[in-house]
C-alpha cells in the first residue's frame, strides 16, 4: 500500500507510487496537495511533538476511486482539508484521531457528475476538539456519506456537519451520521445543517450524544466484565466497526490503548 | 456445592411493586422451572438475582452460599459463578462474539487465561451447538436469528461455566429443531457441570427436554404452588387462571 509519514508540518517519508503524485509547499502555514491520477489505496499516518498548523489538499480525477487511511497521533493540531472529487471519481475515508486537540476544518466539493465520498471519522478525544465539516454538491447525481464517532471520555466534540446541494444539482444523495459518545452531553455538540435548493434529491441525518446503553452495559457487565472494561470493550467496538477491514485490528487496538492509558 | 437462597425478597420499579416476600432456594445439581402467565415477575426475579440496577430491592437477602451479595455490582455477581441466558439477547455493533468472550473469560481468569486454549474450546462449543464458526467473529447478536441468538447465550454458558445457571424465556423465537438443540445443549452442560439451574417460561414444551425437579408457579410476585414434574400438566390442563382464583393455590406445596 501506498504510504506517507508526516511528522509536525512536513513529510518526513513517502512510499506512493506513479499513481500519486505529491507537491509539498511551505510557507506559513505549511501544505501538501496529494494528487491521484488512477484508482489507488493510500495510508497517511500523521503525528506531531509541537503545536501544529497544516493545510492538506486532496484531488480525485475523473473515474478514479481510493481508499484513504489516517492515523493522526500528537499534540495540538490545525488541520485545514480541501477535497476535489470530479465526475466519477470516489473517495473512501476512513480518519482516526487521537490528538491531544483538534481543530479541523473540511471542505469537501464534489466537483464532477456522479463523484462521491464516504467520510469516516473516528475520534478519542483528550481536550477539546473541533470540526467543522462542509460538503458541497456541485454537480448533478452526487453523493456524501458522512459518519463521525466521537468518544468523549476525557475532553469534548463540537461536530458542525454542513451538506448543502444547490439548485440543478438533481439526483444528489446526502447522509449524515454523527455520534458522540460522553458522561458529559452538555460540553459536546453535534450541529447538523442540511442546505438543499433542490427537489429531486435525498437527504438525511442522525445525530446522538450521549453515554452507553444500560441494558448493554448489563449484558456486558452480566458476563463478569467490569464496568469500566465494558465501557472500553464498547469503545473498541465503535471505533473499529466499519474500519477493520481497512486497518490492522492490532493497530488500533493499540492506538485505543493508549487513550486508556 | 453451591446454594442460591432467596429470603423474603421484595422488589419494586418505579413504585411499582413486583416482587413480594418471594422466597427460593435452588442448590447445585437441582433443576427448578418458574411458570406463570406474562407481567407476574419472573423476568424481574432473574435480572434482580443478576444485580440489574434498575429495580429496587425494598426488603429481603440474596445469598450465595450463605453470603449476601446485594452489594455486589453485576460483574462481581457474575464472576461468583451467576449466569442469566437472556430472553432477548442485545445486539452490540462492532464488538465481536470472540471479543467479547474473550475479555468476559480475561476478568474472570486473570492472569490463568491463555488465548490458545480459549479459541480452542471456542471453536469446539461452537461446532457442538451447530454454529457456523464464522458467527465467532460477527457483532454479538448482529443480524442474528432469534435461534441463532439463543445459541449464542448457551454458547457463553458453556465458556463461562457458571454453577447457578438462570434461563429466562430461552424457549422464545424458538422453532422446534432451534428448541431441540437449546434444550439439548442446556442439558448437556448439567450433566457435565451439574449446575443450579433456573429455567423461566411460559411454555411447557421446553420441559420435554430439560426435566425440572421443581415447578414453581408464580403469580402476582410470589409463588403460590410448588410441585414436581406433574404440576406442568395441571397447568396445561387448567390455566393459570385456576391458581389466581383456586382455594388449593393459596398453600404452596414444597415437593
Amino acid at each position: 500500500m501506498n504510504k506517507i509519514i508526516i511528522e509536525n508540518n512536513c513529510i518526513k517519508e513517502n512510499i506512493v507510487d506513479s499513481r500519486i503524485e505529491i507537491i509539498e509547499k511551505s510557507s506559513i502555514v505549511s501544505s501538501i496537495k496529494i494528487i491521484f491520477k488512477e484508482s489507488t489505496d493510500l495510508k497517511v499516518i500523521y503525528s506531531t511533538s509541537e503545536d501544529t498548523k497544516l493545510n492538506v489538499e486532496y484531488i480525485l480525477l475523473e473515474n478514479v476511486q481510493v481508499n484513504l487511511y489516517e492515523l493522526r497521533n500528537g499534540f495540538k493540531t490545525k488541520v485545514q482539508y480541501k477535497y476535489d472529487i470530479k465526475s466519477n471519481a470516489k473517495l473512501y475515508l476512513y480518519r482516526i484521531n487521537k490528538s491531544n486537540a483538534m481543530r479541523e476544518v473540511d471542505l469537501i466539493d464534489l466537483n464532477g457528475v456522479n463523484s462521491h465520498i464516504e467520510f469516516n471519522l473516528r475520534t478519542l478525544s483528550n481536550k477539546e476538539e473541533k470540526y467543522d465539516i462542509y460538503v458541497a454538491h456541485n454537480e448533478k447525481y452526487t453523493s456524501s456519506n458522512i459518519n463521525n464517532i466521537g468518544i468523549a471520555l476525557k475532553g469534548n466534540i463540537i461536530f458542525n456537519v454542513t451538506g448543502e446541494i444547490s439548485k440543478g444539482n438533481s439526483g444528489s444523495k446526502l447522509d449524515q451520521n454523527n455520534q458522540i459518545v460522553t458522561f458529559n452531553a452538555s460540553k459536546c455538540q453535534i450541529n447538523p445543517n442540511l442546505l438543499i435548493d433542490e427537489y429531486d434529491v435525498e437527504a438525511e441525518h442522525n445525530a446522538i450524544i450521549g453515554k452507553f446503553d444500560d441494558q448493554i452495559l448489563f449484558y456486558l457487565m452480566s458476563r463478569g466484565i467490569k464496568e469500566n472494561d465494558a465501557i472500553k470493550l464498547l469503545c473498541e467496538g465503535l471505533i473499529l466497526n466499519k474500519l477493520k477491514e481497512s486497518y490492522s485490528k492490532e493497530e488500533i487496538l493499540d492506538f485505543i490503548q493508549e487513550y486508556w492509558g | 456445592m453451591h446454594t442460591l437462597k432467596i429470603v423474603n425478597l421484595s422488589v419494586s420499579i418505579e413504585n411499582k411493586s413486583i416482587l413480594k416476600d418471594f422466597n427460593l432456594t435452588i442448590k447445585s445439581g437441582e433443576i427448578h422451572a418458574i411458570m406463570g402467565p406474562n407481567g407476574v415477575g419472573k423476568s424481574t426475579l432473574t435480572k434482580v438475582i443478576m444485580g440489574d440496577k434498575n429495580y429496587k430491592v425494598t426488603s429481603g437477602e440474596i445469598l450465595f452460599d450463605d453470603k449476601d451479595i446485594s452489594l455486589l455490582n453485576v460483574s462481581e455477581r457474575a464472576n461468583l459463578g451467576i449466569f442469566l441466558g437472556m430472553q432477548n439477547p442485545l445486539e452490540i455493533d462492532g464488538v465481536t462474539n470472540a471479543d467479547f468472550l474473550r475479555t468476559a473469560l480475561h476478568s474472570k481468569m486473570g492472569k490463568d487465561f491463555k488465548l490458545m486454549p480459549f479459541i480452542k474450546e471456542l471453536n469446539a462449543n461452537t461446532d457442538a451447538l451447530g454454529m457456523n464458526r464464522e458467527m465467532i467473529h460477527r457483532s454479538v447478536n448482529r443480524g442474528f436469528s432469534g435461534g441463532e441468538k439463543k445459541k449464542n447465550e448457551i454458547l457463553q454458558m458453556y465458556m463461562l461455566k457458571p454453577s447457578i445457571v438462570m434461563l429466562d424465556e430461552i424457549d422464545s423465537g424458538l422453532d422446534v429443531d432451534a428448541l431441540k438443540v437449546v434444550g439439548e445443549s442446556v442439558m448437556k452442560y448439567y450433566e457435565k457441570e451439574k449446575p443450579a439451574i433456573l429455567l423461566i417460561t411460559h411454555y411447557q414444551r421446553l420441559l420435554d427436554y430439560i426435566k425440572p425437579d421443581f415447578v414453581h408457579i408464580l403469580i402476582d410476585g410470589k409463588i403460590v404452588m410448588t410441585k414436581d414434574f406433574s404440576l406442568v400438566k395441571l397447568i396445561e390442563e387448567k390455566g393459570y387462571d385456576y391458581f389466581k382464583n383456586n382455594d388449593e393455590s393459596e398453600t404452596t406445596i414444597v415437593a
